[in-house]
């Protein structure tokens, strides 16, 4: 089975969707969402669109935005990071207990932060590239090893002071208007475009995700590729977290137990497949955006917890119903297979 | 085709199936005899009931004293004293009394002090501690139960996840084992041996009846609850929505959750002073969402309105040198080693009350200063009658 | 297309190979884990002989494992089709709670309340195997939309526990055959009947071949969309019958019952080396993580290991069963 021959090189991006008309096609679903949100915010909170209540989305935007990048790069390898939660928990709890407020242990609070993310994401990348464990389950895993971690250590209650001088990363705005986070999130996102359209790097990432057997064959390392995926992705983990933790100046212990699954649902939401190898940052801002009105509308409207969840789930569903495509999870095999039966 | 006719055929039956049993359901609750009515307890057989009563009395007074409130009636509690004569018993094993503690587990500063304030007091007391931890679920502790149960201990402290441990609580006692619940309630009917306990309902409501009287009984409050389906949560708020509809003045612009996390608090208030910028006040159930909440205020450059939460020591911090008005109270972890003496208690023989209510501080702004523990960790709540050097080994305080 | 079917050569033999060949099958049968589970028992029996062999001790072992064991049945034939069913504990939740809220504890209604919860089961079982199959949506985001959809009705219907069951379904909860909990005969047998509809029925085999390969199942001529949709049903289904159970050793509803039940499912499936790929993958596994992740529970409070470094002790296990016997993702 392994030596079918495999002559067409791996997909360009470009060639993700069947043409320009299919890629533009791809936005309109939540383009349309979000339209569609605006309104009924437009309607049932008319203070939605004044100066406060849309500085607060933009904030939303930042801190919603930033884990979504790295969740989409290690989506479009065909992975899944639910450990990126438990990564943004450990960041403030190691700075916080390291520095202990202390505006002289900054900077070596926050390499040790980077260090510690870097060490989940080796353990998730070597958990999926060397051990095969299917991402799902390998960086649930590490997010469950990470509570156990953070809460052996600090006895039960993560506490502590995070350095001021780091405040303006959460708490800042530029001309009083723009949050400090969305400015973060718009170069990460910015410069993940252009490395993902426009290098080689990028159409590694693509073609490990379409087609990782192929990949391989045709002499691109999936292994490393992947491996620096769920990498990156725990360090977009380590800038949230750091956001987050600034944002409110100490350690949020409640935050710890949280199996925070904003970033995934923005990025599908948005229309990043689950399988790999297709979508485009472009996307996932589009996503981030919808959820964080979304999220803001919801907090506006003073709904309940149970219509919260409801609407979250509708939009999820709807979201991804219009997008009208034909992917299965998991599908690396059917399509490889498929690929096959044609020959 | 015929495939998808098939297909079609098998979800229309299933959706037939249930319309029609959804049916059964509603004839069924026309006619019929409901289980476990008119077997509320006959207060003939409570002994020393009016000794008992007043102990109940002075836990809400002495909330009313503090917050300034003169018509704060508690609601309707009946207390008695446990027959000390059925549970009086040798230790089960060897000469120490083995006690099992169903914890909530370390999930929170709250449930780490709580279970090692208990430990701390075993040791003083020189008994045995069988522990176990629920991690702050209610199914969890449901095994919890049933296996401590399995391991014969001669009492049982529970720290209830939920109303859902009530059948194993009723098969403890019913295998002999006297049962303490702490730090919470079940129903009559779980027939638990004693309940040590400060009351949801007194705080829920203390804290909107001083909130009445703090914007003369008219205005507008935002709700801020905790975790949704915890009744930890829902309980105190429920409790607050009753004393609020006393007053047709007052009406609750919003009701949201803020997870006990500043964060989210912080959030959902920058959305208040968006949506509502003449907010009255402010109801919240913990400190750790005032902190968020008061943050959300001083970055807008707005004043904070008055707001109450749970006594902890960051949001005392947070508030000094303010002009914030808050009325605050706790909700003592350390309570847990009332609840090993009372099991202890009953094992001896001595007196023990059927509910025994927790009585601690509370204060507001002008006397709340003086609480703040500089030297201890900010989710301590204050003050804390833990014992200091138990504080200090933790690492909660600096010695 | 039968290629695709055909075993891959057997590789040369050689020592090393030989020992790896053998845990490799040892991990697809599903042996492995219980090879964990055995030491784990030993080490208890040890170390806490007395208090952990007692009845009462094995009567709570094997009544933990229940609500777990029944749900993982479920997520075992979702994952075996090649799919995954993250709505399980929200299905649970609703079913526990409504089961007490609309019996309230008037006897007359127990048996239809119960038939309608087992249909409420099959009923969201459908729904995700219709937006799978009929929309074509992949399964991760149906479960999981699903999920948010059924615990904010659960919260919706009431915030708070709620319902009161009746006393018949409390004793059935708190009944012992023997020294084996009634509800215990209730999981042992949901796995006689899932194993023999798995392994014994043609519908079992189309489970397998769907999960195996999807579109060559389809071009073999197996109604493709009926089988997930019936696999969906069947996960509804048990998750409902887990719902029950619930209500009736919990006495009440909760709207937060099966939190979490999900994430636990689908590691117990995965642990005893079912592939997340679908097609491949063994009920003596599966229920081999089960076993393991109850028996941790259980000897955490055994062997009174200090409650914060529980969580720790949970993690690192689970994460070493995952590097070790997690099944490989290619051949």
């Amino acid at each position: 089975m392994t030596t079918a021959p495999v002559t067409t090189p791996p997909a360009p991006p470009t060639e993700a969707g069947p043409g320009r008309l299919a890629r533009a096609s791809s936005f309109i679903a939540p383009l349309a969402g979000l339209v569609v949100v605006l309104i009924l915010a437009a309607i049932t909170t008319p203070q939605f669109f004044s100066f406060e209540v849309s500085r607060l989305v933009l904030f939303q935007v930042g801190l919603i935005g930033i884990a979504a990048i790295g969740q989409t790069l290690v989506l479009l390898v065909g992975g899944i990071d639910l450990s990126i939660s438990g990564v943004m928990a450990l960041t403030s709890v190691v700075l916080a207990t390291y520095s202990a407020g202390s505006d002289d242990k900054l900077v070596v609070g926050i390499v040790l932060s980077v260090l510690a993310g870097l060490a989940v994401g080796l353990v998730n990348a070597g958990l999926v590239v060397l051990r095969n464990v299917p991402p799902f389950v390998a960086t649930f895993a590490s997010f469950v090893l990470i509570q156990g971690v953070i809460i052996a250590w600090t006895r039960g209650a993560p506490s502590g002071d995070i350095p001021p001088a780091l405040s303006w990363l959460g708490g800042g705005r530029l001309f009083d208007f723009i949050p400090v986070p969305l400015i973060v999130f718009a170069i990460l996102a910015l410069a993940t475009g252009l490395v993902l359209g426009r290098t080689t790097a990028g159409r590694r990432v693509y073609a490990t995700g379409l087609n990782g057997d192929a990949a391989r064959m045709s002499g691109i390392r999936t292994g490393i590729v992947i491996a620096a995926c769920y990498l990156i992705s725990s360090l977009t983990g380590v800038l949230a977290g750091l956001v987050n933790a600034s944002f409110i100046g100490f350690v949020d212990a409640a935050l710890v137990r949280n199996l925070d699954l904003d970033s995934v649902a923005a990025a599908v939401i948005g229309g990043i497949a689950l399988t790999g190898g297709k979508g485009r940052i472009a996307q996932t801002v589009l996503g981030v955006v919808l959820l964080a009105v979304l999220l803001t509308w919801l907090i506006q409207l003073g709904a309940g917890g149970g219509a919260q969840l409801v609407v979250s789930g509708a939009v999820i569903l709807l979201a991804v119903f219009l997008q009208g495509r034909r992917f299965f999870f998991p599908s690396p095999t059917t399509r490889a297979t498929s690929m096959k039966g044609k020959q | 085709m015929t495939n998808t006719a098939f297909r079609r055929r098998g979800a229309v039956r299933i959706l037939a199936a249930s319309v029609g049993f959804a049916t059964l359901i509603a004839v069924a609750g026309c006619s019929a005899e409901r289980e476990g009515e008119g077997t509320t307890a006959a207060a003939e057989d409570c002994i020393n009931a009016d000794e008992a009563q007043a102990s109940y009395a002075e836990s809400w007074s002495s909330v009313a004293d503090a917050f300034g409130l003169t018509d704060f009636e508690p609601v309707e509690e009946e207390v008695c004293e446990v027959d000390a004569t059925v549970w009086e018993a040798e230790p089960k094993q060897d000469d120490t009394y083995r006690i099992a503690f169903a914890a909530q587990g370390p999930n929170n500063s709250w449930g780490v002090l709580s279970e090692e304030a208990l430990e701390y007091h075993a040791d003083e007391l020189g008994v045995d501690v069988l522990y176990a931890s629920a991690n702050g679920d209610a199914t969890t502790q449901v095994d919890n139960i049933e296996q401590l149960t399995s391991q014969d201990p001669d009492a049982m402290v529970v720290v209830p996840m939920g109303e859902g441990i009530s059948g194993q609580v009723k098969a403890a006692t019913d295998a002999g084992i006297p049962v303490v619940l702490c730090s919470g309630v079940l129903p009559d009917s779980a027939g638990a041996t004693s309940t040590v306990t400060r009351q949801y309902d007194l705080l829920g409501s203390a804290y909107a009846e001083w909130i009445a009287s703090q914007i003369g009984g008219e205005g507008k409050v935002a709700i801020l609850s905790g975790l949704a389906g915890v009744p930890t949560a829902e309980y105190q708020k429920a409790a607050a929505e009753k004393t609020f509809a006393k007053y047709p003045g007052i009406e609750v612009v919003t009701t949201q959750y803020t997870e006990w996390s500043p964060t989210v608090a912080k959030t959902v208030a920058q959305n208040l002073i968006a949506s509502y910028p003449d907010l009255d006040a402010i109801w919240s159930d913990s400190g750790y969402g005032s902190v968020g909440v008061i943050q959300a205020y001083q970055e807008a450059g707005k004043e904070v309105p008055p707001i109450t939460g749970d006594a902890i020591n960051d949001f005392i911090q947070a508030a000094e040198g303010t002009d914030v008005k808050y009325a605050l109270s706790t909700f003592p972890p350390e309570m847990s080693s009332t609840c090993l003496d009372t099991a202890v208690d009953l094992l001896k023989g001595e007196p023990v009350l059927n509910k025994v209510y927790i009585d601690s501080p509370s204060f507001t702004n002008e006397d709340g200063a003086q609480y703040a523990r500089e030297d201890c960790d900010g989710g301590l709540l204050v003050p804390s009658s833990a014992p200091e050097d138990l504080l200090v080994s933790l690492g909660i305080c600096n010695a | 297309m039968t290629a695709t079917l055909a075993p891959s050569p057997a590789p040369a033999p050689s020592a090393g190979r030989t020992v790896r060949d053998w845990v490799a099958t040892a991990v697809r049968r599903g042996a492995a884990v219980w090879v964990i589970v055995a030491v784990l028992i030993v080490v208890l029996s040890v170390m806490r002989g007395g208090a952990f062999w007692s009845t009462g001790n094995i009567a709570a072992l094997l009544t933990s494992a229940v609500v777990l064991g029944l749900v993982a049945l479920g997520q075992h034939t979702v994952i075996l089709s090649g799919g995954i069913d993250l709505s399980v504990g929200s299905m649970v939740t609703i079913t526990t709670l409504l089961t007490a809220v609309l019996i309230d504890g008037y006897p007359i209604r127990t048996f239809p309340v119960i038939l309608g919860m087992l249909a409420l089961g099959a009923l969201l079982g459908t729904i995700n195997g219709l937006l799978v199959t009929k929309l074509n949506m992949p399964p991760f985001i149906v479960t999981l939309g699903m999920l948010y959809l059924v615990s904010g009705a659960a919260l919706w219907i009431s915030s708070t526990p709620a319902g009161q069951v009746t006393s018949a379904l409390t004793e059935f909860a708190f009944g012992k055959l023997g020294p084996i909990p009634l509800s215990f005969v209730v999981l042992a047998l949901a796995i006689a009947i899932i194993w023999f509809l798995l392994n014994r029925t043609v519908w079992g085999k189309q489970v397998f071949a769907v999960g195996g390969d999807l579109h060559s199942a389809r071009a073999a001529g197996i109604s493709t969309n009926r089988v997930l949709i019936w696999v969906y049903v069947t996960s509804g289904l048990l998750a409902a019958v887990a719902g029950i159970l619930l209500a009736a050793r919990s006495s009440i509803g909760s709207p937060t019952a099966g939190d979490g039940l999900e994430l636990s499912a689908i590691t117990v499936v995965v642990i005893g080396g079912t592939s997340l790929l679908g097609g491949r993958g063994t009920l003596l596994g599966t229920m081999g993580g089960v076993a393991l992740l109850s028996l941790i529970t259980n000897s955490i409070t055994l062997l009174q290991f200090p409650s914060t470094i529980t969580d720790l002790i949970r993690g690192v296990i689970i994460i070493a069963a995952v590097a070790v016997f997690v099944a490989k993702r290619r051949r």
